[in-house]
């Protein structure tokens, strides 16, 4: 059961902001790439 | 070939979650799984479609390799040969000094992507059905165990008969748990997307050879430090995404890290760093090796078979990122390392009290000092992991 409390709604406010930054990144990517 | 950061994959992500949760009470879990996997791999290897045709024809050799030892009735033997089979398959691919041989463009013929991973998952599946730990062979839960798509390409690995057990229960996560794995996912991608990305920018392996022998001493050490936080955030966040997937299906498979910057001694580092990988080599080479040198070898310091023990699964590690020199190095120096530990170990064992051990161990002073000296002993060992070998030598060594 999802219960919106103060623990979930810091979570979801994250989350967005984690999600608008990662996805205005787009796929660009030069990291390490594990091809093993 | 999509990759694991791409928005195609989260597009993927997302459209497989939703309709998993909508069919649930339709199908199986383990045909839901086959389905998301064959369509993966298809988008997986659409570009690259020797890749796709090499590996299902290793999968189709190892189907009929398992189809035969489930027929025989002596199955200890035949398994043997195809561990061995899967591991010369694995060197003869994956390391350059088939060239030697004259049949390396041959063997590059049938490479494929996520070879290592697909390989251990046979040897681990082949090795406990040998010793018995697989109570029944069903192939739609060993395709999807080898494929499994999260963790496909580099991990972490995971048992068979865990998997096959998850794939049987029908149980599905709660609500809860649904948005705390979205949420480790998308911290995941941020971690590995937003801040290793960032902070790579500055490690030397994104600068030329030419660039990075202007750098000064503490330029170089700053970028080695750089280096471990990159790799650590890098490696924790693919863990992540691949981790909160999964459960995300249903399926719980082994977490990859514990925190191990936090580390207290060597030991206590390689409990906490590729978790998964640890415990493979632990199962399968460690203690076989360790039982070796014990029973056959008749070493009769179990101190003794022990660091050896240590010492070959490091080796292997080392060797196993690549052919080139300073790969062994790396192992070569874990491996020594852990070998001084363990010996360092038992001499406080045997010369200390167990009362003045525990207040050595209880001592804030000298568990911070045997946190800074393990971080250190880390970080040092990246400059042998430097992706370029010329780096390697003439940044850190001259």
């Amino acid at each position: 059961m999802f219960i919106l409390d103060k623990k979930n709604l810091i979570k979801i406010i994250l989350l967005i902001i984690m999600m608008c930054i990662v996805l205005s990144l787009g796929d660009h990517h030069y990291g390490f790439q594990y091809e093993f | 070939m999509i990759s694991y950061t791409s928005f195609a994959y989260y597009v993927f992500i997302l459209l497989i979650v939703t309709l998993s949760g909508v069919f649930k009470n339709f199908f199986s879990k383990s045909k839901m799984i086959f389905v998301v996997n064959i369509i993966f791999q298809i988008l997986f290897f659409y570009f690259n479609k020797r890749n796709f045709l090499n590996l299902s024809a290793f999968l189709l050799v190892n189907f009929i390799l398992v189809y035969l030892v489930d027929k025989l009735k002596n199955k200890k033997q035949v398994i043997n040969i195809f561990v061995i089979f899967n591991i010369l398959f694995f060197i003869i691919v994956k390391y350059h000094f088939a060239n030697t041989l004259g049949i390396f463009e041959e063997s590059q013929k049938l490479a494929f992507v996520g070879i290592s991973f697909v390989v251990f998952k046979f040897i681990s599946f082949y090795l406990d059905l040998r010793n018995g730990m697989i109570k029944k062979i069903n192939y739609l839960y060993l395709y999807n165990y080898i494929t499994f798509f999260p963790a496909y390409l580099s991990g972490p690995l995971y048992k068979y008969q865990a998997f096959a057990e998850d794939l049987e229960n029908e149980n599905h996560i709660s609500d809860q748990e649904l948005f705390d794995n979205v949420f480790r996912f998308v911290f995941g991608a941020f971690k590995k997307v937003v801040l290793a990305d960032l902070l790579f920018a500055f490690c030397l392996d994104n600068f030329s050879l030419e660039s990075a022998l202007t750098f000064s001493i503490y330029q170089k050490i700053f970028a080695l430090y750089l280096y471990a936080i990159v790799l650590y955030l890098d490696f924790s966040g693919y863990s992540d995404m691949a981790i909160s997937v999964a459960k995300m299906l249903g399926i719980t498979i082994t977490e990859n890290f514990n925190r191990p910057y936090l580390a207290l001694n060597i030991q206590d580092f390689w409990n906490r760093w590729h978790i998964s990988f640890m415990n493979w080599l632990r199962d399968y080479i460690y203690y076989p090796f360790q039982m070796f040198l014990l029973k056959t070898v008749k070493v009769k310091d179990m101190n003794l078979a022990t660091i050896l023990s240590t010492m070959l699964i490091f080796l292997i590690t080392g060797v196993w990122h690549g052919d080139q020199l300073n790969y062994f190095y790396y192992g070569l120096f874990h491996a020594l390392s852990f070998a001084v530990f363990l010996i360092w170990k038992n001499i406080l064992l045997k010369k200390l009290s167990k009362e003045t051990r525990v207040k050595y161990f209880e001592s804030k002073v000298f568990n911070c000092f045997s946190w800074f000296l393990t971080m250190n002993y880390f970080v040092f060992s990246l400059s042998f992991f430097i992706n370029k070998y010329q780096v390697f030598f003439n940044v850190y060594f001259r």
